[in-house]
């Protein structure tokens, strides 16, 4: 098990270097900085201050390095477009709206999905399994932004029970979470009957009711505990997907998160504030995955091996 | 092992029929199944692939798979108690108590997710009142009693630590941990090597000696039934077709079917008893013969045998021991 | 006279063109409509709190020197004001009257004596300007425009005498103090007492907005002042600003009555029409479009002329100019909503302005195919020209969410009389940075926001002064813009500026398109008007003239 961990850590720092590389390159083939930092009526001395403000004479190795050196201290320069704040700050006031908003959407998908895949499995072929799997069908097709659109159009506009947008109250997390969690409801639940069915196949099952197990424990302990392995290492992609939707679901609904501090800063060309966006997104992906594999060789005794 | 004549009758199942749904219609595939077990009695259930006998197996405990079959008709009695008419909730309380079963692969009956002790002393604590404390040192007794070696340590491994032999150890005790009346054990030694084969079969006699439970032991191998059944019931296409003292059936088979099985047997005790081939295929479910089963591979095989369904002869030996076959050919001796 | 309610024009689109152009256009808002009938149960919001919906602005900070100066917190405010209704520098600022000397590089402003910063912070004096100009031209100011106050004096008369010395005559000065300028008065005696981080908490402003908290990101609060030194009495309590990016979700907190003022993009305000909702517009020109030809260049002095392109030869840049049919352009870029624009950065509120050239604009400019084909066909196009692609540049900017659809509708004109074209997707930066290399030869949709006087609007786009990065290079013009940037005399600067405005127009260095309103979405049932000029540069200003039902 410590040798897994171990592997998975090394891992994981080398996807987290390789970011960087990306994400520094990436500022870098998008154009000089300057002419997104400064008015076009900058003078020379402005630029120049900011050329070497940026180390921007320096080979591209080197200012790899420094750039890399301050990441670590999560330095990423200071924002832009809020001015005043470094760009870590802004990310760091975002990040637990987002969690915050990404956990209920979690929360809400695992609660829906799970129940949702297994008892579809249990009952394959008949009137709830019908229903889940056009449901999956419509979450699927229609995009994220037109569903958050309809939800504030039906319970904003038209019912007026919920407020349209912003953040502040646990009404305003509603419709947000909704949106971002439709997505991984569908998928979730898809994956989950499908690692049921197969689960409820399998000699152990029979074995367990051949014991007098009871049919309750036997689909959600014996099966589920072995099913599990699917939708949880989706989990990894659901933190991903969660983060990547943030940005869709936090600009329709104004919700004050990283999502939408991501749009905001792309918009106002803010270089410091979307590379630290960047950065985090990708660690809260690698964490997310880390602790899926943990889990997962928790779990399932096999993987630990 | 002989059998004490006194033994008294522990399961008794009378015209059990299963079916199989196939699109609308339904077919047996269990077919009018009587048979009778008594305490410390093995029965050998042999017959080819596909003949109905794990289905004899699950009907025994009403665990047909679900959508697919049914149990149609019969009775089980256990006990005196008709299995068949308890409620699902009633009947838990029986599997794996009353009646329990060792399932065909060991590799893929226990659950990798969960330590064998745990497995084992799931049984315990839904069937006895093994305290939630002591379930840990139930499932190591357990272990000793199928010699698993060091079963302090064992208990906490994971089935895929183990080897193929263990697991099916493990399998075992668990079918035995509530010391149950009857045991169905589906070709429990058919994935082992001969060695192991050998050991398990020793142990499972080991504990019906302590026990004293029936065993109803389904296989492919007339070495393995030579050797541990006390008496055999041979199935054909979903219906019993010879049953019997075995050694009379090795003797003396009633049934064309059975000869044929036992042709390539070279000897009684001999240690090659694969079943062997017989030229042909059982009929499919939905395509059986109206006449009887056989008729379509049977080299006695007459215009009524394919026509009319053979009846049951008794030919009881001379110590008046129940011995019979479904064969027209019997009707004149 | 333009009356602030403007209702909706009669959509009627003749050519399939046009119509297949609305459709694009509108698809996003079609969606929508499903239930917006059922939306509308007014659910009287309380107008005591006005709610105002605006996009995201550039950069916030309440340090305005810190942003690019596209949006002055409304709780500041500049020595010189805009009158609302014509727009015109007023004294609706902190000076009560200025005065400039003969050659326009020393002017003098006298403070309003009431003047007083909120929160007890004391009186405005000519210290606190003082103190203003020097925390805007320091080395973190990211004012545009800043650079024509980097290097004025700023002196201290006596308490409410402000002077500033200019090395060069300023004729525009004013500008720089106005709603669209470079210097909000920020108080020395909060900075003395609290430093900057007074400022980034609750920095005092003097306007009869209250600066109260802002949000991140979310938005922020003002309250009214009561008994406002300047007599102004806001008719609401409280002024909430929130951004929002999303356009369906602007229109959503109208119909929900979540908002009473939005700045709702012109594909949905149809929608928000139809349910009842209003538009305010600004009551003057907020800001003008054009397309430009880039590299325009002529002037040997600038630099190396660029060589081969098609529209170097004036009679391809008239055709360019007579194949684009304006009044359908009009209809399905601003609803109709917007007023021809015989040469981009000329306005009738500043000088130069050449009555003539807007009468001719029709006979000069006007839609005509047929004429832009033979003036290809008399230029040799394409055969004479080596490349007779011509690149069109699809961007987007905040505040013109139609660029994008007037370099499409371009393309489309374009091509019609038999040009080449190929679109080019690059964002704001690239293209500034193409521009700074002296290397963006192509058709481009540009702003003038605000409309700038005349002097400053030529300096930017058409001027050497703004070498690399204007879009005509003249030496004709420079010479002129040279006599005009040193003339203090305003008879000759007017003809100065007539002169190169006819330059620019008989050239047909470019290809003006509109003036536009600055143009807002109400709740009639919570706000019955607002008049403000559009002459800032989010077109916005003047929100304690918003007027609430009761
Ligand atoms: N789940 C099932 N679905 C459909 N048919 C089944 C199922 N289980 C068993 N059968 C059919 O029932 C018959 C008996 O099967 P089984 O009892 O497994 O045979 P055996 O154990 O003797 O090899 C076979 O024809 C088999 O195809
Ligand atoms: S009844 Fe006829 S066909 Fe059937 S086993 Fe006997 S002889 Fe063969
Ligand atoms: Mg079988």
């Amino acid at each position: 098990m410590k040798r897994y961990i171990l592997i998975r850590l090394l891992e994981s720092l080398a996807a987290i270097f390789v970011i960087t590389v990306l994400v520094f390159a990436l500022t870098h083939m998008s154009g000089s900085p300057v002419d997104a930092l400064l008015p076009q009526d900058a003078t020379q001395e402005q630029i120049d201050a900011l050329v070497s403000a940026w180390g921007l004479d320096q080979s591209l190795p080197r200012q790899y390095l420094s750039f890399l050196g301050n990441a670590l201290q999560g330095d990423f320069g200071d924002s832009l477009k809020w001015r005043g704040y470094s760009a870590m700050g802004v990310v760091a006031d975002r990040l637990p709206q987002t969690l915050y908003l990404g956990g209920i959407a979690v929360a809400i998908s695992v609660v829906v999905a799970l129940p949702l895949g297994v008892m579809a499995a249990m009952r394959k072929g008949g009137k709830l399994d019908k229903a889940a799997q056009l449901f999956s069908l419509f979450g699927q097709s229609i995009p994220q932004f037109w569903f958050a659109i309809l939800l504030i159009w039906f319970f904003a506009v038209a019912l007026q029970l919920l407020p349209t947008s912003g953040s502040g109250s646990w009404q305003h997390v509603i419709l947000p979470a909704i949106a971002m969690a439709w997505f991984q409801i569908a998928a979730l639940s898809r994956l989950t009957r499908s690692a049921m069915l197969e689960v409820l196949d399998a000699e152990y099952v029979k074995l367990a009711r051949v014991k007098g197990v009871s049919e309750t424990r036997v689909v959600w302990v014996h099966a589920l505990r072995n099913a599990a392995v699917v939708p949880l290492t989706y989990f990894g992609v659901l933190a991903g997907s969660v983060l990547t939707g943030s940005v869709t679901i936090e600009t329709v609904f104004s919700w004050p998160g990283l999502g939408w501090v991501a749009i905001e800063a792309i918009r106002a060309r803010d270089f410091p504030v979307v590379q630290a966006v960047v950065v985090i997104f990708a660690l809260i992906y690698i964490v997310c995955n880390f602790l899926v594999d943990i889990l997962n060789a928790y779990i399932d005794p096999r993987v630990r091996a | 092992m002989p059998l004490d004549p006194q033994s008294e009758v522990v399961l008794e199942v009378r015209n059990l029929t299963t079916t199989i749904s196939i699109r609308t219609d339904e077919f047996a595939a269990v077919d009018n199944v009587s048979l009778s077990l008594k305490r410390g009695e093995t029965l050998g259930l042999v017959g080819e692939s596909g003949s109905g006998k794990s289905l004899t197996g699950l009907s025994l405990l009403n665990l047909v798979p679900k959508h697919a079959a049914r149990v149609a008709g019969g009775a089980v009695m256990l006990d005196g108690v008709d299995l068949l008419q308890l409620s699902e909730r009633e009947m838990r309380r029986v599997r794996g108590k009353k009646i329990s079963m060792i399932l065909q692969d060991p590799q893929t009956s226990l659950n990798p997710s969960f330590s064998v002790g745990s497995q084992i002393g799931e049984a315990l604590s839904l069937h006895t009142d093994v305290p939630k404390k002591g379930l840990k040192a139930a499932a190591v007794e357990m272990l000793r009693r199928v010699r698993v070696a060091a079963p302090e340590h064992r208990v906490d491994a994971y089935p895929h630590q183990m080897s193929g032999g263990m697991r099916q150890r493990v399998v075992g005790a668990i079918a035995i941990s509530c010391a149950p009346d009857v045991i169905i054990a589906d070709e429990p030694t058919t994935s082992l090597d001969v060695t192991v084969q050998a050991q398990y079969i020793r142990l499972l006699q080991e504990l019906q000696a302590e026990t004293g439970m029936g065993i109803i032991f389904i296989t492919h191998d007339f070495g393995i039934v030579a050797k541990v059944c006390h008496r055999l019931a041979v199935m054909y296409a979903g219906q019993i077709v010879e049953t019997g003292p075995v050694e009379r059936i090795f003797d003396a088979p009633g049934h064309p079917y059975t000869q044929a099985l036992l042709g390539s047997v070279p000897k009684l005790h001999g240690q090659q008893g694969r079943l062997p081939s017989i030229s042909g295929n059982p009929p499919a479910l939905w395509n059986k013969p109206k006449g009887c089963k056989f008729a379509p591979r049977c080299p006695l095989a007459d215009t009524r045998c394919h026509t009319e369904e053979p009846p049951v002869y008794d030919t009881p030996d001379q110590d008046g021991r129940e011995h019979w076959a479904r064969c027209w050919r019997l009707e004149t001796q | 006279m333009r009356h602030p309610f403007i209702n909706r024009f009669a959509a009627q689109s003749a050519s399939t063109l046009t119509s297949h152009i609305r459709k694009r256009a509108k698809a996003a808002g079609k969606t929508l409509l499903m239930s917006s009938a059922a939306a509308v149960m007014a659910l009287q919001a309380a107008a005591q709190d006005v709610t105002v919906v605006i996009d995201p602005i550039a950069s916030e900070s309440n340090l305005y020197w810190e942003t690019e100066g596209a949006f002055m917190l409304p709780s500041l405010q500049g020595l010189v004001g805009n009158n609302p209704e014509t727009g015109k520098y007023d004294t609706s600022g902190l000076a009560e009257s200025w005065k400039a000397n003969e050659d326009l590089t020393s002017w003098t402003f006298t403070l309003k004596p009431q003047a007083e910063f909120h929160d007890g912070w004391g009186p405005v004096t000519a210290e606190d300007v003082v103190h203003s100009f020097n925390l805007h031209i320091g080395d973190d100011s990211r004012l545009s425009g800043i650079g024509n106050l980097r290097d004025a004096t700023v002196t201290a008369v006596d308490a409410q005498t402000v002077r500033f010395d200019l090395p060069a005559p300023q004729a525009d000065f004013l500008f720089m103090l106005a709603g669209r300028g470079v210097l909000a008065i920020y108080s020395k005696a909060q900075f003395d007492a609290e430093g900057l981080e007074g400022y980034k908490t609750k920095p005092a402003g003097t306007s009869p907005l209250v600066y109260e908290s802002s949000e991140l990101g979310q938005g922020m609060t003002f309250s009214t002042a009561q008994d406002h030194w300047s007599g102004v009495d806001a008719d609401y309590d409280t002024l909430s600003i929130r951004f929002v990016g999303e356009a369906a979700t602007k229109l959503a907190m109208l119909l929900s009555h979540e908002a009473d003022i939005v700045s709702l993009s012109r594909e949905l305000q149809p929608q928000a029409l139809d349910a009842g909702f209003e538009i305010l517009a600004s009551t003057q020109g907020a800001s003008q479009t054009s397309m430009v030809f880039g590299a325009l260049y002529t002037d040997p002095e600038g630099g190396e002329l660029p060589t081969g392109l098609p529209w170097a030869d004036v009679r391809v840049r008239e055709a360019m100019n007579r194949a684009l049919d304006r009044s359908q352009l009009l209809e399905v870029l601003y609803d109709g909503r917007a007023e021809a624009l015989p040469v981009f950065t000329m306005d009738a509120q500043y000088e130069g302005y050449t009555p003539a050239l807007a009468d001719r604009f029709d006979a000069d400019y006007g839609y005509d195919p047929e004429r832009a084909m033979a003036l290809l066909a008399e230029a040799g196009y394409p055969d004479a020209f080596g490349d007779p692609v011509i690149p069109i540049i699809v961007t987007s900017l905040p505040g013109n969410p139609e660029f994008p659809l007037i370099s499409e509708l371009a393309q489309a004109y374009f091509e019609a009389v038999g040009l080449q074209t190929e679109m080019r997707e690059m964002d704001g930066a690239s293209i500034l940075s193409a521009r700074r290399d002296r290397n963006a030869p192509w058709i481009m949709p540009v702003r003038n926001a605000p409309i700038r006087p005349a002097q400053v609007g030529l300096q930017v786009y058409f001027s050497k002064v703004n070498r690399p990065t204007a879009y005509v290079d003249d030496a004709q013009i420079n010479s002129v813009f040279d006599e005009l940037a040193a003339s203090t005399d305003m008879a000759e600067r007017d003809a100065l500026a007539s002169q190169i405005f006819t330059k620019l127009y008989d050239d047909y260095t470019h290809m003006p398109l509109a003036k536009i309103f600055a143009e807002v979405t109400v709740d009639p049932d919570t706000i019955t008007g607002w008049t403000f000029p559009g002459s800032t540069s989010s077109g916005l200003s003047h929100f304690e003239l918003i007027k609430t039902a009761e």
